[in-house]
């Protein structure tokens, strides 16, 4: 009980790595009750997975990327690859609100898991299949990573430098994927609730991070122009971009969008006759010759420290902002007092964290029903006799069997 | 008009360019009626934000303003005027959600703060943007996207893999960064729906944007709590792969071979050259120093190809490529258009054209297009006249009062 809003929602998720995964844990951030299906045989992969070349987690507990995917789950273990297994899922999903699952397209269907199978036991769910490029279409059997999907829709092609390749993108843009999903569920939701009518969305990795550009795509439609790169430069407007500041890697940034900025700018940096300089005159000229404008910025803040110069910027009326790295967030005066990281108890000790792991606060504020992280994500088929006692009310003999078969774990 | 998963939900929208505005899109499109207030003769800033259709600035021409505004209703209203609080709180009065932005103080200032609302409309769910959130020592600093898109850790990770740090970091392309919270923040309100109409109770939601947008990146954005060691765009991790962006004869494709089964069929792709049998192939581990030497390798091999033969080739031996592809390619995707992501609309100004941007198909409720996106106080008539019973006398009065 975590006092979302959520609260009395069931999900079963069959899903591994990162897209699915991210989707339904803001579900359980909102109070619903998430049971993911791994087993022994197959633990998700993604326990595994680090962001840094360190040594590798014990995959019972899990890495802080698992964690970040999977807080105040439970994992009930399941050998879905059996028909006996798939039977006893079924019997499960009977019992749940929406079924989530991101297996390559066919999968389910082929283990009696699918849309249709699951319909059978339950007439209004709510099913959520989530794949690459989707269950149709001339890519659907497309194979790749996050990062490829996103080079797909557009991501990579106008993020870099003018004069640069096309940016790789990291895993982590699978969460942008994942939080279309989400939005998903919970629109179904909402339908579900007013008309006690469930249904099937299917969901693609490649359509959701276009969402995200669908701009771009409108540009072409309309004007027929390919955007591409240009750094942190704005379609009309100058200086707009990240200046070099005092230490290793960091960088503040300078946006001015209208005239009496761009004069607070002047007089804050102590060069008055700028806002007279022939070059700077109009939004224009200032945009024009940013390169110019960029250097000689670039000499005011060189040697001051990012908060430094944000703060005396902020104090002029000029929007101007740190360009945070993990250290710079994790360290920033606002960002903690936000709380938006939080310290939370683990069965294993992660990173540098005895017994400890750092995951981050619901992104959003909630009066009635705040919601909350409690509890790290589950260990491998924790929750198993919970589960199948309480939720599928089999006898405890049952279960013993069927683990003993290897069916659960 | 089909079943929609948001019909019969009414929200008042009160926001500019493409973050909170994007979020009741997404509803309207679901069946949700967004009324959209906007300032009298300018309008929601997008208006004036390029490019614009034919690259002429026209408040109904803007793209951006036609993408993020979709199946809305426009009116316009002064809410600094006394007549047009009014006219606000009875649009407030009735409906399920209002999405504004700004820091409280403002509207509290016009007596529409959310005690104000919540009186008159007990199951009101405000939803509330701002850039920082409400507490906070950054709460009042000013912020535009370029400083939000560095602010939460995203930023600062790009272009990627960067040389050495000598140059600085990136936002991410385009406006992407801008549409983070609205697909955040949906999820946080429709939560919220839920709830209402079981306990027939509103509630108050702070949104930040630096909140929202630095859950897009949370897998980085650990890095530093939990190992004690920062992340940078020169991303060390990646160099352990065949991974990269790789140019070819007409473009750039991506590559990411990870796993060792995925390595043994890219090197047999590549027609098995005398070095992919050499005795350090055999594990990653021992492969990593030779990656700069594999990466050259990989780039002379895909220079003379085009990006459709390379990516056809490599996925039919499932190998993790796929091209880098420009709006232009999206647009013309047979994937994209057999899968109905673009739809076909009619816009009162600019025309009849392909729209994007559906996020899921659904077996029940489909999302569709009935405008585009609406022009500035199109429905001030309906609203005003037929929903809240306004006469000729009044509306000729609000309009010369500047008020609508």
């Amino acid at each position: 009980m975590n006092g979302g809003p959520l609260q009395g929602v069931r999900i079963l998720e069959l899903s591994y790595f990162l897209a699915g995964p991210a989707a339904t844990s803001l579900m359980a951030q909102l109070g619903a009750e998430v049971i993911k299906v791994e087993s022994i045989q197959r633990p998700d992969p993604w326990r595994m997975f680090q962001s840094l070349p360190v040594a590798p987690p014990d995959i019972r507990y899990g890495s802080s990327a698992y964690d970040l995917a999977n807080t105040d789950k439970l994992c009930v273990g399941i050998n879905i690859s059996k028909p006996k297994g798939a039977e006893v899922a079924r019997r499960l999903a009977a019992k749940v609100d929406i079924v989530s699952e991101n297996f390559t397209p066919g999968v389910v269907d082929r283990l009696g898991l699918g849309y249709e199978d699951i319909r059978k036991v339950k007439p209004d769910i709510i099913y959520v299949s989530s794949s690459s490029c989707g269950n149709t279409g001339p890519l659907r059997d497309y194979v790749g990573y996050a990062p490829i999907f996103a080079s797909m829709s557009g991501a990579s092609h106008c993020t870099g430098y003018e004069d640069g390749p096309p940016s790789f993108f990291l895993g982590g843009v699978d969460q942008w994927s994942a939080y279309v999903a989400t939005f998903g569920m919970m629109a179904a939701l909402i339908h579900h609730q007013s008309t006690g009518e469930g249904q099937f969305i299917q969901h693609a990795s490649v359509e959701a991070i276009a969402l995200y550009f669908g701009d771009q795509y409108l540009d072409y439609i309309l004007n027929n122009r390919i955007a591409n790169r240009k750094g942190n430069r704005h379609g009309s407007c100058a200086p707009h971009n990240c200046y070099r500041c005092a230490g290793e890697d960091k960088w503040v940034t300078i946006a001015v969008m209208n005239e009496r900025e761009w004069l607070s700018l002047c007089r804050v940096m102590e060069k008055p006759e700028l806002a007279n300089d022939s070059r700077f005159s109009t939004s224009t000229d200032r945009w024009t010759n940013q390169k110019e404008l960029d250097a000689i910025i670039t000499e005011w803040t060189k040697d001051k420290d990012y908060y430094e110069a944000t703060e005396i910027l902020q104090g002029a009326g000029v929007a101007a902002a740190p360009s945070l790295d993990p250290e710079g967030l994790f360290k920033d005066p606002h960002v903690k007092q936000r709380g938006m990281f939080v310290q939370i108890d683990h069965p294993a000790t992660v990173g540098i964290n005895e017994k400890k792991d750092w995951v981050f606060a619901p992104p959003w504020r909630l009066s009635e029903t705040p919601g909350s992280v409690k509890r790290h994500a589950p260990i491998l088929c924790e929750h198993t006799d919970r589960i199948f006692e309480e939720i599928v009310g089999m006898p405890k003999k049952e279960i013993q069997s069927l683990r003993e078969e290897g069916i659960l774990s | 008009m089909g079943k929609k998963a948001l019909s019969g939900v009414k929200v008042v929208e009160y926001a500019n360019n493409i973050g909170a505005p994007y979020c009741s899109k997404l509803m309207a499109d679901m069946g949700a009626e967004v009324i959209k207030i906007e300032k009298p003769v300018v309008g929601d800033e997008a208006r004036r934000r390029g490019p614009f259709l034919g690259d002429v600035p026209h408040p109904e021409k803007s793209v951006i303003f036609c993408y993020v505004n979709s199946n809305k209703l426009s009116v316009t209203l002064d809410i600094e005027k006394p007549e047009g609080r009014e006219i606000f709180k009875r649009l407030a009065g009735e409906a399920d959600i209002l999405i504004k932005e700004g820091l409280p103080e403002e509207f509290e200032r016009l007596g529409l703060g959310y005690r104000d609302l919540k009186e008159i409309n007990p199951r009101l769910i405000m939803a509330s943007f701002t850039p920082y959130g409400e507490s906070g020592p950054y709460r009042n600093y000013k912020a535009y996207p370029l400083n939000l898109s560095h602010v939460c850790g995203i930023g600062n990770q790009y272009p990627l893999p960067s040389p050495d740090l000598s140059r600085e970091p990136t936002k991410l392309g385009g406006n992407c960064q801008e549409y983070h919270p609205g697909v955040m923040a949906i999820t946080a309100i429709l939560a919220a729906l839920f709830w209402q109409r079981k306990t027939n109770k509103g509630q108050y939601i702070e949104m930040s944007l630096q909140d929202m947008q630095l859950c897009f990146a949370k897998t980085e954005n650990a890095v530093y709590a939990v190992y004690g060691k920062t992340m940078t765009r020169m991303s060390e991790n990646l160099q352990k792969f065949p991974l990269a962006v790789v140019p070819c004869k007409d473009g750039y494709v991506n590559t990411m071979i990870l796993q060792d089964v995925e390595w043994g069929r890219f090197v047999e792709l590549m027609g098995s050259p005398e070095w992919s049998k050499e005795e350090w192939t055999k594990s990653i581990m021992t492969r990593i120093p030779h990656m700069p030497m594999v990466n050259s390798h990989i780039v002379d091999w895909m220079k003379n190809q085009t990006k459709a033969e390379i990516v056809d080739k490599a996925q039919k031996a499932r190998c993790p490529v796929g091209p880098v592809n420009t709006a232009k390619d999206i647009v013309e995707s047979e994937q994209f258009h057999s899968r109905g992501f673009f739809a076909e609309v009619q816009h009162p100004v600019m025309g009849k054209f392909k729209f994007p941007g559906r996020p899921f198909l659904c077996s029940e409720t489909p999302c569709s297009y009935e405008s585009p996106a609406p022009v500035l106080g199109q429905d001030n008539d309906m609203i005003y006249r037929e929903r809240l019973g306004y006469g000729d006398a009044d509306l000729a009065r609000l309009k010369e009062k500047r008020i609508i």
